[in-house]
């Protein structure tokens, strides 16, 4: 028995003297890379550009914000259907909500943020990679650092257009001072990142995807980005650049630009790509621009009626004014007319007097709600979407792709950048370019209005009216000549918007003029 | 042709087959072991018996019998008082009139009565053959024993703020629960239901809130540390654990007491005892009780008529002139327009919901002999929830046991099995947590079912108002946990007063969540493809060990210094890892989530989720005491935790305090008024560590993009990770100083606190500049104050046949923000305010900073309404009036002030027990005071749902309570509207005993029946009515009440 206790005595000392020390205590996560091991290797650098892609996305698939390059200006106006939406009407109306406190703003102006430090991993990381010196993976790793160049300036530029004072993020500086910049800092990154982009990027024919960043989609932000810094010669080069890139040309069928089937045409430079195979990730536009058309008796929710329609956001009656009734881009880009459908006697009746096929007139149907005429409102077809992708008629998601710069919008740029250095002819031809594929007459001159309505005429509500507007230094007139409802809440500090709050709170920059909150 | 098999009728059988498996397997466990152990207690017993005889025997010319009676102090006698020759297995039990007598060997210098509720009294047997005793009712325990953390100490020389509470208060509330069962019972501790879901957990704080964290990412920051038999739980829902098996629950409060706990102790430590044996013939009791569970509130709704009414008035508010058949016009959609002419109306609460029950049933055996003790227990719970498709039911097993085979060595075990079956269809939809919105927002003109009896999945041609009824019928989720642990000990005696004690424990918890959803349940919402059924099956198992080594050393000198030292090494590891599946459309609907392998390999998908973290910690504890006058106790703790990173791992942990017992000085002899009076004074350092793992490192994400339609995946930054590695744990400076004191013979006994607590280097998830990259990051920043005075006192008002005493608790805790981040300073380095997140210098933690809400415009003040709010379009008469903070004439962000806090002013309980001839009456009060809410339940008054029944104004009904219905808008400033007080006092338990008295339980097979009708949750004292609760946070699972019907019999 002592024999025992002795025994127990010793492991009971042993154990009680026993430690692991710090090797218990050094546990590393299984199922993740730490981020310098994620960027050591060419395969983590193709990885990561993922994410700098995904950023720029990621807001077409969120409600509040996804159309919000389309609002504020002359050409749209809030559908009927936003009551319970007050991030998304404070976007579009800029009513009261529209301020710092804004979660849509605070989102689009973090995510740009997020994806540019991205970027900037890459940028800074690209040469601590470890790989062969192979002419392919010299290739591979020029590609992943233009694209990450690309959209370093892409989402400076997103941001300089809409805030203006913004922070220069051009290197990861985590503890660094943060301080806003102006416009006349900001260009200079977005113009030297673009240029070496231009250099790293492949040719947009090698690149087989509109989704990929080519060195067509570099030239044509660099000439955007020259327009906004009035350098119209270098603009007019890139543009013409894009303009004869024979990747891109302007397809003589105006109903296959947006089309679902054909959605890698040649018109298109540059589009944020959806997928049903990554459904976790879908694109929610389509539904904001459809009126409440299935609510008349008789009409059914279809793909071709615009599908589940929420109608957020709509054309205003300006915007029609702007076409002959011979413009092919009428009927090409626009929803104009429901037909009744269906003939369901409990649930969707067919009103006397009509007959499925009919098209549905202003006055002859009584709205359970009292809408009116606003439920069948001409809208934008520009981002319909039918089944091909595996949507349904019910789903309020889609994965069509989001076109963002086509090449109709560098002929713009072309004429415009010509005109305004001095080469009126050379501008028209670019110009009636595209007047005449809409099947409507040659312009003999320019000036800055025919700028904006051809640019209204061709591009509308696809997001770079905005800045156009803006540019010209005609925005806020121009949406309180057009777009009423919106325009009387409309003040001339809107022509910047509101840093986010919580980014003021933080960092005590000083929030754009006239912005209480 | 139509598929005559349905989803719905399908599913039904699982759970409850499964259960009843598990059932027949427990309660078999638990009959065998129940015989084992009554022959084996019976044959120990035997020998017992025959050694005594033996003894006896050779012994019996000297031994002597000794006879008496035992008394209460109102002179009754006592029965079934343990009377033991000190130092022996000799012992006896006083008949039903108190009387024993006791055959008493020569060695025998002592007697001891004890009696559970009673003083135990030792009295010198000399030459007395007759020994008469009194016992007085143990009000407060003095010599009571603690828990302190790795050990115990007598209640008198405790020198911390040490709450116990005893397991009878916990069995008198009818709750499977035991944390919630302490609710309302212990100064200082504050416990709130925020739903009622069966099975759910609750919150807890002690002492108040001194994080800023909130439990979005699923970590409460301001929950303390539960420790079961020295094991800190990791995890997991104390519904796993039955309150009948726990035999005492102490809580250490301050730093002094809770620091042993370290990095983990700055939220206060719940050290939680199970039952064991005690010597004696084995004691089998069956607790068995039905009870029945209903809302504990009800909010009141709009009728059919109230409801079509409001829309009427929506639309008159949105500016729309009626015109036709009003209606008509009101009731566009077809089914309301038919039901409301019909006179048909649905209330969702009778329709959603049913009786609910409650059952348990257990069946304990607990025995022993000098050197073996052991304790089993087998119970079964079984509840019915209010809501279709809630029902949870838990079974469990526990064996705790110890064995003596030398006077140096104890060896024991504690064991537990329990495993719970819910089923949480009603609570889920679509995959998500189900918000309980239908019961208030569905149309009271809607309809279950079609004309042909089919259930629909819409109440009336409005998607967003679910059908709840069609949900359940085509989903199915449940969640099976399974807790099994296995905590073997040993203690060594190494030389008089020190000893060895090893404390292991290792767990295994499982939780399998599966969920199923029909093809035909709504595709959109649930995001998968029209008409596919779509399942997800979620194991998580998790895997814990704990080494404990812990050295005593406890010794008296010259009879007046007393020394109590402990030294602990230990170690305590958590692995985690999480298999998820999805799946959607398999060829069935037939076979639930198990076909799960019937999805095509492109509709699915596979994640594994680990998660790990340990712990090394060395403590040292020095008590000395000298003359029971002066108690001192140091502690220090060095923890060394895997959360943060290298160079941040460990941590000191100190902490001193010391009490004075002054009822032990000389000079207080002549004052016999005052039992006790001590004086306790404590300073300590505690850590909080409560965060996810990993959160010191720059770890990538996920992210995927297709290009042409191929999709491919990468690893990026994720905004919300940036990496700290400079982060460690939260520290809590407490200094903490009370009184405890019984006078008059124990009559009045009490205790008061009074702490004040500096907490610094807070943990955060801290917002951060967009522009790094990141939007939040996990940080160390800020402090914040907390004060508070938490008391109890305890009257035995009065004693005699006729018993009542009372206890009072009431506590105070007041937090306050003192700094933030690093970027919250001004240009000076002042602490600025965090306006976003809400938090503000000087101010509650939670504090309100919202519009002040005064009224409604009135007709005739147009023009004021439109001045105050020029950037509001058409504000006038019927909009909400909202007080000009800042009296420029103007609303704006300037009028934003503080209009109230959730943290309570004060809260309170109070227990009466009544007892009369065997009959116990307790009841339990408990009051918040000073708690200001608002009150979510409240809807929009736009029309498009139901919603709670409010006063709105109208241009003929002038109301100054809620604004104009608008069909087109929210009204403006719902927050300032809807701000309310939720102060509240709740009958919170009945408890009803009847204990039969033994002369009638003679009569019977039994030793003892005891009958009881309890209640818990009853009724609330409120104003916050239009809620399921005063506590419930907005949308969860309503809060029940519940009354249960039990007996205890012991055989």
């Amino acid at each position: 028995m002592k024999n025992i206790k002795t025994y127990l005595i010793a492991i009971a000392t042993a154990f009680s003297f026993a430690s692991c020390g710090d090797s218990l205590l050094d546990i590393k996560p299984k199922d993740k890379f730490t981020t310098d091991v994620a960027l050591s290797t060419i395969d983590g650098l193709e990885g990561a550009i993922l994410g700098v892609y995904e950023r720029g996305r990621n807001l077409i698939e969120s409600n509040d914000v996804c159309v919000y390059r389309s609002c504020q200006t002359d050409l749209v106006m809030a559908g009927t259907n936003l009551n319970d939406q007050a991030v998304f009407r404070a976007i579009l109306n800029m009513d009261y909500q529209f301020n710092g406190s804004n979660n849509g703003v605070r989102d689009i102006w973090n995510a740009y943020y997020i994806g540019i430090n991205r970027a900037n991993l890459i940028i800074e990381g690209v040469d601590n990679v470890k790989m062969d010196q192979t002419a392919s993976n010299i290739a591979k790793r020029d590609q992943v650092l233009g694209e990450a160049y690309f959209f370093r300036a892409y989402y400076h530029h997103c941001l300089v257009t809409k805030w203006e004072n913004i922070v220069l993020a051009d290197k990861i500086d985590p503890a660094g001072t943060i301080f806003l910049s102006t416009p006349d800092q900001v260009y200079p990154l977005i113009i030297s990142d673009l240029t070496k982009a231009i250099e790293l990027l492949p040719e947009a024919v090698a690149i087989n995807s509109s989704g990929r960043a080519s060195k067509g989609v570099a030239r044509h932000l660099l000439s955007k980005a020259y327009m906004d810094r009035g350098e119209w010669a270098k603009a007019a080069e890139m543009a013409e650049a894009v303009v004869k890139d024979p990747q891109y040309e302007l397809l003589t069928d105006l109903t296959q630009i947006f089309s679902c089937t054909n959605q890698d045409n040649h018109e298109i430079i540059f589009a944020w790509q959806f997928s049903a195979n990554d459904d976790g990730h879908p694109q929610r536009i389509t539904q904001q621009w459809y009126p409440l058309y299935d609510r008349i008796n008789g009409v059914s929710r279809s793909f071709q009626g615009g599908g589940r329609p929420w109608h957020r956001i709509s054309p205003t009656p300006y915007y029609w004014t702007l076409f002959e009734p011979t413009d092919k881009r009428l009927d090409a880009y626009h929803k104009r007319f429901w037909t009744y459908d269906v003939n369901d006697s409990v649930n969707d009746p067919l009103a006397a007097g009509k007959a499925i096929g009919d098209t549905v007139r202003p006055g002859d149907f009584t709205a359970s709600v009292d809408l009116g005429d606003r439920l069948i409102e001409p809208t934008t077809n520009k981002y319909f979407e039918d089944g091909s992708f595996g949507k349904s008629v019910e789903d309020a998601e889609g994965f069509r792709n989001i076109v963002q710069y086509r090449v109709a919008e560098a002929y713009l740029i072309a004429a415009e950048a010509n005109w305004r250095a001095g080469n009126t002819s050379k501008g028209l031809e670019f110009l009636n370019a595209i007047r005449r594929r809409a099947g409507v007459s040659d312009y003999s001159t320019i000036d800055q209005d025919i700028i904006l309505d051809e640019s209204a005429r061709e591009l509308a509500h696809e997001g770079g009216r905005w800045e156009l507007l803006k540019r010209m230094g005609v925005l806020v007139e121009r949406v309180k000549a057009h777009s009423p409802e919106v325009g009387s809440n409309m003040q001339n500090y809107h022509v910047r918007w509101p840093i986010p709050r919580n980014f003021v709170d933080l960092t005590r920059v000083s929030q754009n003029e006239g912005y209480t909150e | 042709m139509k598929n005559e098999l349905k989803f719905g009728e399908f599913k039904t059988s699982k759970v409850t087959k499964l259960s009843s498996v598990f059932k027949m397997t427990v309660l078999c466990l638990i009959l065998s072991h129940v015989f084992v152990l009554n022959s084996y207690s019976a044959n120990e017993q035997r020998i017992i018996q025959e050694q005594e005889s033996e003894m006896s025997d050779a012994l019996s010319a000297q031994n002597k019998t000794i006879t008496g009676k035992v008394v209460e102090d109102n002179g009754s006698g006592l029965p079934g008082v343990s009377v033991v020759v000190k130092g022996s297995t000799v012992g006896t039990i006083t008949d039903a009139d108190g009387k024993y007598s006791i055959n008493v060997p020569a060695t025998g210098k002592e007697l001891v009565f004890t009696f559970i509720g009673m003083t135990t009294q030792t009295v010198a047997i000399g030459s007395q053959s007759q020994i008469n005793v009194t016992l007085e009712s143990d009000v407060v325990s003095l010599n009571e024993v603690v828990a302190i953390g790795y050990g115990s100490m007598e209640r008198n020389n405790v020198t911390g703020a040490i709450s116990s509470v005893k397991t009878e208060e916990i069995m008198k509330a009818a709750v499977p629960n035991v944390v919630e069962a302490l609710r309302g019972q212990v100064s200082g501790v504050k416990i709130s239901r925020g739903s009622g879901q069966p099975g759910s957990g609750v919150g807890i704080t002690i002492r108040g809130k001194r994080s800023l964290g909130s439990d979005d990412d699923g970590i409460n920051e301001n929950e303390p540390l539960m420790v079961i038999d020295g094991v800190p739980f990791t995890g997991g829902n104390m519904s796993e654990i039955n309150p009948a098996d726990i035999q005492s629950i102490n809580i250490l409060k301050d730093a002094a007491a809770a620091s042993i706990y370290g990095a983990s102790a700055s939220n206060g430590v719940i050290l939680i005892t199970t039952k064991n044996g005690s010597s004696g013939k084995a004691a089998i009791s069956v607790d068995a009780s039905f009870g029945l569970t209903n809302l504990a509130m009800k909010p009141k709704l709009f009728d059919g008529e109230g409801y079509y009414q409001l829309k009427k008035n929506a639309l008159i508010g949105y500016g729309k002139s009626i015109t036709g058949d009003t209606v008509d016009f009101v009731l566009g959609d077809v089914v309301e327009n038919a039901n409301y002419k019909a006179g048909k109306e649905i209330d969702w609460h009778d329709e959603l919901m049913r009786q609910g029950t409650v059952q348990n049933a257990s069946l304990s055996v607990t025995g022993g002999t000098d050197k073996f003790h052991y304790y089993m227990n087998g119970d079964a719970y079984l509840e019915k929830g209010i809501v279709y498709h809630s029902d949870y039911n838990r079974y469990s097993f526990r064996m705790n046991a110890d064995y003596t085979p030398y006077s140096f060595l104890t060896i024991g075990a504690r064991v537990q099995l329990s495993k719970s079956f819910a089923d949480e269809t009603g609570l889920t939809l679509y995959g998500n947590d189900a918000d309980f919105g239908d019961f208030v927002g569905n149309t009271p003109l809607g309809i279950t079912h079609n004309e042909e009896g089919v259930l629909v999945p819409c109440v009336k041609g409005d998607q967003f108002q679910y059908n709840p009824l069609y949900r359940y019928a085509n989903s199915q989720v449940d969640r099976t946990n399974t807790r099994v642990y296995i905590n073997p000990w040993f203690e060594v005696k190494i030389v008089d007063g020190l000893t060895y004690h090893m404390n292991a424990f290792a767990e295994q918890r499982s939780e399998n969540y599966s969920s199923f959803y029909s093809s035909i349940y709504s595709n959109s919402t649930l995001g998968s493809e029209p008409g596919k059924n779509k399942m997800n099956v979620k194991l998580n198992e998790t895997t814990t060990y704990l080494f404990d080594n812990i050295l005593n050393y406890r010794k008296i000198f010259n009879d007046v210094h007393s020394v109590d030292a402990t030294l602990v090494y230990g170690i305590q590891t958590y692995d985690a890892y999480t298999l998820n599946t999805t799946g959607e459309g398999s060829s069935t609907d037939l076979l639930g989530y198990y076909d799960i392998s019937g999805v095509p390999s492109s509709q699915s998908t596979v994640s594994l989720s680990p998660d790990q973290w340990a712990k090394e910690y060395y403590v040292g504890r020095v008590g000395y005491s000298f003359g029971e006058r002066y108690n001192l106790t140091a502690t220090i703790r060095r923890d060394g935790s895997s959360k943060f990173g290298p160079g941040k791992r460990y941590g000191y942990f100190p902490s001193i305090a010391g009490a004075w017992n002054i009822q032990n000085e000389s000079f207080m002899a002549d004052i016999p008024e005052i039992s006790m009076l001590k004086l306790r004074a404590s300073y300590g350092i505690m850590g909080n560590d409560n965060i996810p793992n990993f959160k010191y490192l720059a770890t990538t994400s996920n992210s995927s993009y297709s290009f042409n339609n191929t999709t491919i995946t990468g690893k990026t930054t994720d905004p919300a990770t940036a990496p700290n590695p400079d982060l460690k744990w939260e520290v809590s400076n407490q200094f903490n100083t009370g009184i405890d004191f019984s006078l008059l013979k124990n009559r009045i006994s009490g205790s008061v606190d009074y702490y004040i607590t500096h907490t610094t280097d807070l943990l955060l998830t801290e917002q951060v500049p967009s522009s790094t990259g990141y939007t939040s990051v996990m940080s160390n920043i800020g402090k914040t104050k907390n004060w508070g005075i938490d008391a109890n006192i305890n009257f035995a008002i009065l004693t005699g046949d006729f018993k009542w005493d009372m206890a009072v608790n009431w506590a105070k805790d007041h937090n306050e923000i003192v700094s933030l981040s690093r970027y919250n300073v001004d240009a000076d380095g002042n602490p600025l305010d965090d306006e976003a997140n809400g938090w503000f210098i000087g101010q509650d933690i939670d504090v309100i900073y919202d519009y002040k809400f005064d009224g409604i415009w009135q007709l005739g003040e147009e023009a004021q309404a439109a001045a105050m709010h020029p950037t509001i379009k058409k504000y006038g008469p019927g909009d909400a009036k909202i007080v000009d903070v800042s009296g420029d004439g103007v609303i704006d962000t300037k009028d934003k002030t503080f209009i109230g806090s959730p943290t309570p002013s004060w809260y309170s309980g109070i227990r009466n027990t009544f007892e009369y001839k065997g009959f116990e009456l307790t009841v339990l009060l408990e009051a918040v005071v000073g708690v200001e809410k608002i009150n979510n339940y409240y809807g929009n008054l736009t029309g498009r749902d139901n919603q709670i029944k409010v006063n709105y104004w109208t241009p003929t009904n002038p109301s100054n309570e809620f604004p104009e219905p608008n069909s087109s808008k929210a009204y403006d400033f719902a927050n300032a509207v809807n701000f309310r007080d939720a102060s509240f006092v709740s009958l919170r338990n009945v408890s009803l005993g009847y204990t039969l008295p033994q002369k009638l339980v003679k009569k019977t097979p039994f030793k003892a029946l005891s009958l009881f009708v309890r209640g818990n949750n009853l009724m609330y004292f409120t104003e916050f009515k239009d809620s399921y609760s005063p506590e419930i946070d907005p949308w969860n699972f309503p809060i029940t009440k519940t009354w249960t019907f039990s007996a205890k019999i012991t055989f």
